[in-house]
């Protein structure tokens, strides 16, 4: 094969022409690889109709011939408990609107857990469509003194098998091979039983032809398994892995940090010597590089959480962490399941919820749903790294660690066990005990994870983010900014309110105080003003509903409309200008306190509210949710400015 | 239940080989007698006949019939007929048919994988004689007189043939005049 895999692009002409060929297996057994081999990373991603399940299709060319390659969700069986499998067994059936029946398949098994997955494969099989058995990890089966000849597991089921090492790029040419004579790809002449004591029968039969040995126990993992998944040194592990985990989040970030900070202080004093419309060099100082230059200053330590993340996964601990956490699940009444949901919550709230339709239990289901937005989602890291910064400073230490990881640390844990006891009191809430479905946690020996997969991962967390960055924020902001500066002042007026209109800061501040933002704001405050919001933070808040992150551009554009030259000073030194705590510093403790409290619970993500509508079909489910989200953080904002307020003095 | 799955038949679409456990039933050659489930069907023409080999039980679709439509019948009966492995008789044996079974075996294997290792390879493997359980073959191309081809006999063609075939006693390669795997197990 010609190594020339290309992407589809828009893929119409392809997909219609091409032969459309489905992936499928189970979770970790080596799907993705081979998907992203044959279609060299250039897969698209979607989403099936009327489902939020995500969908992978690439175009893949071998010599002259190109197919269509569609990494379905993976699945252990096809006997469709959970929504995720039956959108596999829609898609094998050709009930999915403008997803094709496939073609052909490729089932990809894992050599390791072989007498597991000869079960889905016979479930496969039964399907009559031209299939070909993908095997892989058949090196760590060896490396384990396990055995398996190939070569006999193809006549034994009658279907072609070849072995793929992924990781390793092994097989993928032989498979591409393969490919080329998918329409003459045998059918078993009968397909292997559906009654299941047959079905052991046959999938024993077929190992013992096939020279099976099963893999023994990972030496290294049995012995470091000993000591993670120990019930007190395991514990005690995962808390330190988590402490290392935020530390290493703040010092190796911030050098980063500092050089992105650099390049759009830079352009600011650019902009600031060019531009000479003072319009349009405030649109772009202020909105453009203050706004949204300001949330992007993120994007080393978004990247670094998702590498992290990524590489903890690929490592094998996360299966260990939610092993753990499966005791501590179940005293919230959830299984280890739900944890790997609200795990992915970490990241975002919406891959964590969909990630709810692997539970059986409609209850389990809907109390998932209802924690997964209090999990610290990567959309709070700005706010709290900025929160943080004007609370604790940079050099301070607690003992061995920075302080500020430390209160990061404490945020991440604060949103960790407020999900338990929403996800306990949700399920409380509900109706009788369901049946208690068996849970399966996959332990994956200790791999080296592949840094191409690790790198995959970084570099997708990094384009959504700057995808939302240059959407979402930008139009927000660029919203903000007009509310910020609108109505227009005449210069009489100003002098006439007494401002000095030589001096720019001046001029701006009064444009501030006196725009449709500041009206908007004020109006709101009096909700706001228990927990120490003036109205520029109001405003930020409320404008932090359509994503987080604006909030973080919204402060920018304020302190960049007082100094441009030090936004970060400027916020410092704010002062209330009116009411009770005129004079005072805006951006105390209690304050500080309160707003890192209020990002913890509120729910300020539009897209969370949209796909728990998605996700329950009814607009019960998202109501509720942001209605004791949002009076939740405000009650635990005024709890933490006032326990703030007494223990500072 | 005893482990059971099947495999087609090298060229011919109406029989399908079911390995089962080697030994099990301990007679080979074509069936006369079986337990009263798999009877049922010579009977009723389900299946025209069926042949007992070490390692596996070929059964001949009747007439008329398919797989897909009587498949699924035909291996209940072998599970309930495994059952009982005293209820199976079979007709006298003379050593002819073990070849026969061989041959084919072995046919499949050239036509299949280990013909096809050997054509990527730019070489041949012919099929010369099967007799008492000896099988010999002829390499040629660039597989004749290669250091690696007695690997590939040994690995891809006795192995594969000594699974469905106990009664395997070596694989010869006439070309170098010298057993390629009597030291086999």
């Amino acid at each position: 094969m010609s190594a020339g895999c290309h992407d589809g692009g828009g893929g119409g002409a392809v997909a219609t022409a091409a032969p459309h060929i489905a992936l499928v297996g189970a979770p970790n057994a080596g799907k993705t690889s081979i998907f992203n081999a044959l279609t060299g990373l250039r897969g698209k991603t979607g989403n099936y109709p009327g489902v939020t399940v995500s969908r992978f299709v690439g175009a893949c060319r071998v010599g002259p011939h190109r197919y269509v390659i569609e990494d379905l969700p993976g699945t252990y069986g096809l006997e469709a408990v959970s929504p995720d499998e039956q959108i596999v067994v829609d898609a094998l059936d050709g009930r999915l609107e403008g997803v094709p029946r496939p073609d052909a398949l490729l089932v990809v098994v894992d050599a390791t857990s072989l007498r597991r997955s000869l079960g889905f494969v016979a479930q496969v099989l039964a399907r009559r469509l031209p299939t070909c058995v993908v095997v892989t990890f058949t090196d760590e089966l060896t490396s384990r003194q396990g055995a398996l000849d190939v070569e006999a597991l193809g006549p034994a089921l009658g279907v072609p098998v070849v072995a793929v090492i992924g990781h390793r790029r092994r097989g993928i040419t032989e498979l591409g091979d393969r490919l080329a004579g998918w329409a003459r790809w045998p059918v078993p002449a009968l397909a292997p039983p559906t009654d299941l004591a047959q079905r052991d029968a046959w999938v024993e039969s077929v190992l013992a032809f096939a020279g099976y040995r099963a893999a023994e126990q990972h030496r290294v993992t049995r012995r470091v398994d000993s000591v993670l998944l120990h019930p007190l040194w395991g514990t005690v592990v995962f808390f330190a892995v988590m402490v290392v985990f935020f530390q290493t989040l703040f010092t190796l970030a911030a050098p980063l940090q500092d050089a992105v900070a650099a390049l759009f202080s830079w352009l600011s004093t650019l902009v600031a010597a060019h531009v000479h419309s003072r319009w349009l060099a405030s649109l772009l100082g202020d909105a453009l590089l203050g706004g949204v230059g300001g949330v992007l200053v993120f994007l080393p330590q978004i990247m670094l959480l998702f590498l992290l993340l990524s590489l903890l996964e690929g490592v094998g601990y996360l299966s260990r962490a939610a092993f753990l956490m499966d005791r501590v699940m179940a005293r919230a009444g959830l299984e280890g399941r739900a944890f790997v949901a609200l795990l992915s919550s970490f990241a975002c709230a919406i891959p964590g919820i969909m990630a709810t339709r692997t539970l059986p239990s409609a209850r389990d289901r809907i109390a998932t749903m209802m924690a997964a937005p209090l999990i610290t989602c990567s959309a709070r890291l700005p706010v709290y790294v900025l929160l943080i910064g004007l609370l604790v400073d940079r050099s301070a230490r607690i003992g061995p660690f920075g302080a500020q990881g430390l209160v990061m640390f404490g945020l991440y844990l604060l949103g960790a066990v407020s999900a338990m006891v929403a996800a306990w009191g949700f399920k409380k809430l509900g109706d009788r005990r369901g049946p208690l479905v068996p849970f399966y946690l996959e332990m994956p020996p200790y791999r080296l994870p592949s840094p191409r997969s690790v790198l995959i991962a970084v570099w997708t967390s990094a384009g959504s983010f700057l995808r939302k960055c240059s959407t979402i924020i930008v139009t927000t902001t660029i919203a903000l900014w007009l509310l910020l500066n609108l109505p227009l002042h005449s210069t009489a007026q100003m002098r006439a309110a007494g401002v000095d209109t030589g001096r720019p800061a001046a001029v701006s501040t009064y444009t501030v105080e006196h725009s449709y933002a500041a009206g908007l704001g004020r109006l709101v405050t009096p909700v706001f003003e228990p927990l120490g919001f003036d109205w520029r933070i109001t405003v930020g808040v409320l404008s932090a509903q359509s994503a987080r992150e604006v909030f973080v551009a919204t402060l920018g554009q304020v302190a960049a409309a007082g100094d441009p030259a030090d936004p970060a000073a400027a916020l410092r030194a704010m002062t209330y200008p009116d009411g009770p705590r005129a004079g005072q510093r805006v951006f105390g403790p209690p304050t500080v306190a309160a707003l890192l409290v209020y990002f913890a619970y509120a729910l300020q993500c539009m897209a969370t509210v949209g796909v728990i509508r998605r996700e329950t079909g009814t607009w019960r489910w998202p109501a509720l949710a942001f209605t004791y989200l949002t009076v939740t953080a405000w009650l635990m904002a005024y709890l933490a400015r006032t326990v703030v307020s007494l223990v500072g003095g | 239940m005893i482990p059971l799955h099947p495999q087609a038949y090298p060229g011919d679409g109406n029989r399908l080989r079911w390995i089962v456990p080697a030994g099990l039933l301990g007679v080979t050659g074509p069936l006369r007698g079986a337990p009263a489930a798999l009877a049922a069907l010579l009977t009723d023409g389900t299946l025209a006949g069926a042949t007992v080999e070490p390692a596996a039980v070929v059964t001949t679709l009747g007439a008329g019939r398919s797989w897909a439509a009587d498949g699924p019948r035909i291996r209940d009966a072998l599970h309930a007929a495994l059952a009982e492995p005293a209820g199976w008789t079979v007709a006298a044996d003379d050593g002819r048919a073990a070849d026969a079974t061989l041959r084919v075996l072995v046919r499949g294997l050239l036509d299949g994988t280990a013909g096809q290792f050997a054509r990527s390879h730019g070489g041949g493997i012919d099929l010369v004689d099967v007799r008492d359980g000896v099988v010999t073959v002829r390499l040629r191309g660039a597989c004749h007189g290669c250091p690696a081809a007695r690997i590939t006999l040994h690995q891809r063609l006795e192995r594969q043939l000594r699974r469905q075939c106990p009664g395997l006693r070596a694989v010869v390669d006439a070309s170098a005049g010298a057993a390629a795997g009597r030291d086999a197990p």
